[in-house]
């Protein structure tokens, strides 16, 4: 096993021992866990050339040796699953996804099996360093052993990376095995592009729940930089008062545009909360919520939950509604599974639930949810028409200082 | 589901006006928080010497400097907004390593002389009060350090910053201190040389404590921190260009204040206590205290603001772990450096019998030779359209940034060759 940076600016020898220049950079393919050099690139003057793996006969720190004859070198184009180790992946940032945080790539482990030599890990360590500006004879004396610190290459995603015009064409789920919170955290670190980058390369959902937990600021320059088509169905994959939020924010001819472009449904949810003031009950709420008609039985309240699973916010409360929307009851999924199929929802229902008023301000919504021990908060009108919920996570966050604050800024405290 | 309204109702109504005012205040914030942080006790002294030496004679300096100071801070601004990286990243990502550790030593020289400027300010400010360095500065140092490492500095910073209003003292003192108004707009707009070697010192420092290499990074990381977007950019760059003539506007009437009292009666600052009774005609015996005040917290606030961008940088461009909430173990790197970059220019400033002004001076003079070292790589990455895409310099741009460069590099050479040893002749 040897470092990448050693090889950097070797003599590269051809076939009949004359010199063809140097090694610049090692294109390796994004196949497997541990990627394979696929190439090497050559430097002689001002041009550089690819010298296929199969054309290079060995390679070592002190050099390296080919096949062919230089004459015989040319070049082509990256193709969608390679990249350069030296132009792409070291001395940049890439994703760590089980420390779940950026590293910077300071040196890479090679490793040679057979005839094919892989990547297998990069180091962080400030030996690395040292080592690369000639001075690992300090480090070998400021500690004893000095060790890299070694990630292994399965758990990085380099796609976050400057790759330019180079589009992976192989998804590798690492980083939506992320938690969105976590993705969020991380993007808040990145360039406007390698956010986008990020960001295309995940689900849909994942890339909206992901979008929901940045900051409000990151994503108003997020949606700048995107598409309308893009950021319209962004918008119609984030839940309604999150897509709300982050309109209001944008400019009012851009946000009537994106309404207008995304699914009917979720843009007449969006207009409606837009209509609420920000830091009112019906500015936090979400409209998607769980319900069932009085006379439903428990059995009846499950098969309609079941169907309405995948749009609502939360399936532990389910509300009971009449045929013109008026709240009449609340009950838990507990209470589904502890009643009998049979029984009708308006038996076992708590009747009359506490709720509040869509002009409802902060204090009063987070001292009904703390006060009653609720998952979830129900938003009614005057007339007792159900709106919308809130629920507990968008509370914590009105407790809690704002989204930015939670991030530290980078200079200031 | 209740039908939905035809069009966004009240809130984007009100919204409207209110989306470009919150822009403004959201983005506001880099170019103040940087022009702010210029005058601090280097600017301060520097300037007030240049008026106390010179009388007007280099008020044309002042002039020239300051849309080069603009021009400086608008390229840190843009890099910024574009890349959303700071320029230790950029440097690290786009040159070899060896280079980004050259940047980064010349960067810490920088840095860790005019953290003992603060730290020397902050001394010169209890000497008005009779209070020796070696008394006043553990404690300062211990709670700068506490400050930066336990938090709530944001909120002292701004108190900070508010306070930094105190210098508009400078300019009522100015315009009390009855200068020649025509002589100083003269000397504003003709330039005038000397031919001694002070005379260079005193520009370099001049120069040198207006464009700072800490300043470079320091604009850019605050744009990358409010996550200015390339397409609000344009309220940020014009702040920055606000910034910079505000906080050249302040050195002006310093300049003005001190060349009407002390050099019209041919007073060199020595001490703070020259540099003090320039306020007189505004404050006559409060001048001390005004002065004291007003030292003292500029310094303070730049002695915290200084060892936390310089750790930041460092440990930015090298990949270490860095952040104020992590501990020790978490990112010790960082966390030993911002105390190193504390302590030891604190250590320093307590020398005894340091002369404190001419400490001050030199430290700036170190800033101005290092300074081409940092724009040169500004200028290439900034030139780069790999990075920048669309947004790379123009030709003027370049043009200005290229001349001021090598005329500073030609004055910094003269000035090397010429002061042997350097301190002795400030």
């Amino acid at each position: 096993m040897f470092f990448f940076s050693k090889l950097l600016g070797q003599t590269v020898r051809d076939v009949q021992g004359k010199s063809a220049g140097t090694l610049q950079d090692l294109v390796v393919t994004l196949r497997q866990r541990y990627p394979n050099v696929s190439a090497m690139i050559v430097k002689r003057g001002r041009k550089r050339y690819v010298a296929p793996w199969s054309a290079v006969a060995s390679l070592e720190e002190s050099g390296s040796l080919l096949r062919i004859p230089a004459g015989r070198l040319s070049t082509r184009e990256l193709q969608p699953d390679e990249i350069l180790l030296s132009g792409q992946v070291l001395d940049k940032q890439i994703v760590d996804t089980e420390g779940r945080k950026l590293i910077r790539v300071n040196d890479i482990q090679l490793a040679r099996t057979g005839n094919v030599l892989r990547v297998v890990a990069v180091d962080i360590s400030s030996g690395a360093i040292l080592r690369r500006i000639g001075l690992s004879k300090v480090s070998g004396r400021l500690s004893k052993n000095p060790k890299p610190h070694l990630i292994d290459w399965g758990n990085v995603d380099p796609r976050t990376s400057d790759a330019g015009s180079v589009r992976l064409t192989v998804p590798r789920k690492d980083l939506s095995l992320l938690h969105p919170a976590d993705i969020a955290e991380l993007a808040h670190e990145l360039s406007p592009e390698e956010r986008a980058a990020v960001l295309d390369a995940l689900e849909d959902d994942v890339a909206a729940d992901a979008v929901e937990e940045m900051h409000p600021s990151f994503q108003a320059s997020l949606i700048n930089e995107m598409a309308d088509d893009k950021a319209s169905e962004l918008l119609s994959n984030m839940s309604p008062d999150d897509a709300a939020d982050l309109l209001a924010d944008l400019p009012p001819e851009r946000a009537r545009r994106l309404i207008g472009m995304m699914d009917k449904d979720d843009a007449e949810d969006v207009q409606e909360l837009l209509t609420y003031p920000e830091n009112s009950a019906g500015g936090i709420m979400t409209t998607e919520f769980a319900h069932v008609p009085p006379e439903a039985t428990a059995n009846e309240a499950i098969a309609l939950l079941r169907r309405q699973e995948p749009e609502v916010e939360t399936v532990y409360y389910i509300y009971v509604t009449d045929k013109r929307e008026h709240l009449l009851g609340v009950f838990s999924l507990r209470n589904l599974l502890r009643e009998a199929p049979g029984r009708k929802v308006r038996e076992f229902m708590t009747a009359d639930p506490v709720s509040v008023r869509l002009v409802a301000g902060e204090e009063e919504i987070t001292q009904a949810i703390a006060k009653y021990n609720l998952l979830a908060l129900p938003v009614v009108d005057d007339d007792g028409v159900l709106h919308g919920i809130i629920t507990v996570d968008d509370a914590i966050d009105l407790v809690l200082p704002p989204v930015w604050k939670k991030r530290l800024p980078r200079i200031f405290h | 589901m209740p039908a939905a309204a035809d069009k966004p109702g009240r809130r984007s109504l009100t919204h409207i006006g209110r989306s470009r005012l919150l822009i403004f205040f959201a983005v506001m914030g880099p170019g103040l928080i940087t022009a702010a942080s210029d005058n601090d006790a280097g600017g301060i002294t520097t300037w007030s010497v240049v008026g106390a030496r010179y009388g007007y004679g280099l008020l044309w300096v002042l002039l020239l400097i300051t849309p080069i100071l603009a021009v400086t801070q608008e390229m840190g601004a843009r890099m910024g907004a574009v890349t959303g990286k700071g320029l230790a990243a950029l440097i690290r990502e786009r040159f070899s390593l060896r280079l980004t550790a050259f940047a980064m030593v010349a960067l810490l020289l920088a840095n860790l002389g005019t953290t003992v400027s603060e730290f020397t300010g902050i001394a010169a400010a209890f000497s008005l009060f009779g209070v020796p360095s070696f008394i006043a500065l553990p404690p300062i140092a211990v709670g700068v350090w506490l400050l930066v490492t336990r938090g709530s500095y944001r909120r002292v910073e701004r108190v900070f910053l508010a306070l930094t209003a105190l210098y508009a003292t400078y300019v009522i003192a100015g315009v009390l201190a009855r200068p020649d108004w025509g002589a100083a707009a003269r000397h504003t707009v003709t330039p005038s040389f000397h031919s001694t070697s002070t005379w260079i010192i005193t520009v370099v420092a001049a120069i040198g404590t207006t464009i700072t290499p800490w300043g470079q990074f320091f604009i850019q990381a605050t744009v990358v921190d409010k996550a200015v977007s390339i397409r609000d950019y344009a309220y940020t760059k014009a702040e920055v260009f606000a910034g910079a003539v505000f906080t050249d506007a302040i050195d002006f009437f310093i300049v003005i204040a001190c060349a009407a009292t002390l050099f019209a009666h041919g007073i060199a600052i020595d001490t703070a206590q020259d540099a003090a009774r320039a306020l007189r005609p505004l404050a006559g015996g409060f001048a001390y205290l005004l002065f004291g005040a007003g030292l003292l917290n500029v310094s303070v606030l730049a002695a915290g603001i200084l060892p936390l961008a310089t750790a930041y940088a460092i440990c930015e461009a090298f990949g270490f772990e860095a952040g104020l909430d992590q501990s020790f173990g978490e990112a010790p790197i960082f966390n030993g450096l911002l105390t190193f970059f504390i302590f030891a220019p604190a250590a320093v400033a307590m020398i005894p019998h340091l002369p404190l002004v001419k400490v001050i001076l030199f430290v700036q003079d170190v800033n101005g030779i290092l300074l081409p070292v940092i724009l040169i790589y500004v200028l290439k990455i900034i030139n780069d359209r790999s990075i920048m895409g669309e947004h790379v310099n123009g030709p003027v741009y370049n043009w200005v940034a290229w001349t001021f460069s090598v005329v500073l590099i030609v004055l910094t050479v003269i000035l090397v060759a010429t002061s042997v040893p350097l301190p002795f002749r400030l």
